[in-house]
């Protein structure tokens, strides 16, 4: 009989180890409940110390509501263009670009807005919420250089250049306030404070995409990004090289628009040309080069 | 000597669960709603979706390849999602939820719902009387699936693995 009593133990421990794991989900929420028992408050240690690390990277759906918020900043300054065709021209053929980046995916997805401005420019949004003026769509005349406009914005939104606006103090304040568990009631100290840590930062990524731009290296990326995603979906990236070109005929020194926040398109050709220089070009059946021309034209040969 | 046997075998069994669990590499989904697609395509025929935080269980992950075959918490679901709206780190809901302990034990957790969320945004909105209308109005735009697909074929268009590198 004596051989039975042994197993038991084992078969103890092994039920002990599955019934802790399962169970340690509701740790955080019980804390003092498992004051006395020793494995359990070390479990609890570790899951607090995990969740304060983790705490301070940027989720997702933060990425979300901050680009939302950068979005609502900059159209309340300025009128958006509605027209529908247009509109579901630049959603579908942005959309279709984005499936060849690095990040086919955001949070809410990827969604392209017209501004009913004369001015070249655009903002994109983190998480990808992209505006585009009716000014800068009048540097293409064909799809493929209005791909090379979106194609360069995505980039934007796939390397994250918005967040990295954000000042470190700033996730410091964030990461404090945001740590507490009262920061969800509404009206709340901590809640206020949260908030004006978020409006600080919108406030930098703001003030970075209308005023100072991105750095010239961050510019320079996301050209070459959307050369590499313009080739990927079949769009010959050269034209990239002829809406720049057409751009810096038409950009107006002093402006408040790409003027400032831009580097020089000749810099930006130059940068360019490099790459493209002894890379195939994309060419299209004449079939799908008709059918592009014809659907741009429907859309945006009026903008 | 009956028990004792049953007894090991439940402890190998059990055992075995342990470690058979452990191999399965677990992934979140990092974005609102993604699709779970027959094939590893954007165009792919879809076979249900994913939502926010969701955990998968990786079934096959193919070298270079930015996609992933997954099956959902379901147990049931199963199919390639894109690796873009997945990531190795739980996303925990809310504190105190069932998977802040099981990304916990390996440190990998990221909080949702905490720092700039719904809330913030709700006060951030009131105190700067800020318009969201159009910010609305552009997550609303939907890019249906098939819209997509005749777009692609139209315009003779690449077919989309994604990945730009």
């Amino acid at each position: 009989m004596k051989p039975m009593t042994r197993p038991l133990p084992v078969l103890f421990i092994l039920l002990g180890v599955i019934g802790c794991s399962s169970m340690g989900g509701s740790l955080l929420g019980t804390v003092m409940d498992v004051a006395g028992d020793p494995n359990k408050r070390a479990a609890v240690q570790q899951t607090v110390e995990a969740v304060q690390t983790a705490s301070q990277e940027i989720t997702p759906e933060q990425e979300y509501y901050i680009g939302r918020a950068v979005a609502a900043n900059i159209l309340a300054t300025r009128k958006a263009y509605s027209e529908q065709k247009a509109t579901d021209y630049i959603n579908v053929l942005g959309r279709s670009l984005t499936l060849y980046s690095d990040r086919p995916e955001t949070f809410g997805g990827y969604h392209f807005l017209i501004m009913d401005s004369g001015e070249i420019n655009a903002f994109a949004a983190p998480g990808g919420l992209i505006l585009i003026s009716r000014g800068l769509l009048r540097c293409a005349d064909t799809e493929e250089t209005v791909a090379a406009i979106l194609a360069h914005e995505i980039s934007h939104v796939v390397l994250k250049h918005g967040l990295k606006a954000i000042s470190n103090a700033r996730w410091t304040a964030a990461v404090q306030a945001g740590a507490n568990a009262t920061v969800q009631v509404a009206g709340s100290p901590e809640l206020k404070q949260l908030t004006g840590t978020f409006k600080d930062s919108i406030n930098d990524i703001t003030n970075t995409l209308v005023n100072s731009g991105y750095s010239r290296e961050q510019e320079l990326q996301a050209d070459q990004m959307a050369l590499v995603i313009m080739r990927k979906a079949g769009y010959d990236p050269q034209a990239f090289d002829e809406m720049l070109t057409v751009m810096k005929s038409k950009l107006k020194p002093g402006g408040t628009d790409f003027a400032k926040t831009h580097p020089d398109p000749k810099v930006r050709i130059a940068a360019v040309e490099k790459t493209l220089q002894g890379q195939p070009a994309v060419t299209p059946a004449s079939s799908a080069e008709g059918a592009r021309q014809a659907r741009y034209r429907a859309a945006l040969g009026a903008i | 000597m009956r028990i004792l046997r049953l007894c090991i075998a439940a402890c190998l069994l059990l055992a075995a669960g342990v470690v058979f669990a452990a191999d399965q590499k677990q992934m979140s989904v990092t974005v609102k709603e993604t699709p779970v697609r027959a094939t590893a395509s954007f165009l792919g025929k879809i076979l249900g979706t994913l939502k926010y935080a969701d955990r998968v269980t990786v079934l096959e992950q193919p070298a270079s390849a930015s996609w992933m075959k997954v099956r959902g918490p379901d147990g049931k679901l199963q199919g390639w999602v894109s690796l873009s709206a997945l990531q190795e780190k739980t996303i925990v809901l809310r504190s105190g939820s069932e998977n802040v302990a099981q990304g916990a034990s390996t440190g990998e957790v990221a909080l949702a719902g905490k720092g700039f969320n719904e809330s913030v945004e709700n006060e951030y909105k009131a105190e700067g009387k800020l318009d969201y209308t159009w910010v609305d109005r552009m997550g609303q735009i939907v890019v249906t699936p098939d819209q997509l697909a005749a777009f692609i074929n139209q315009g003779g268009l690449a077919s989309p693995e994604g990945g730009a590198q």
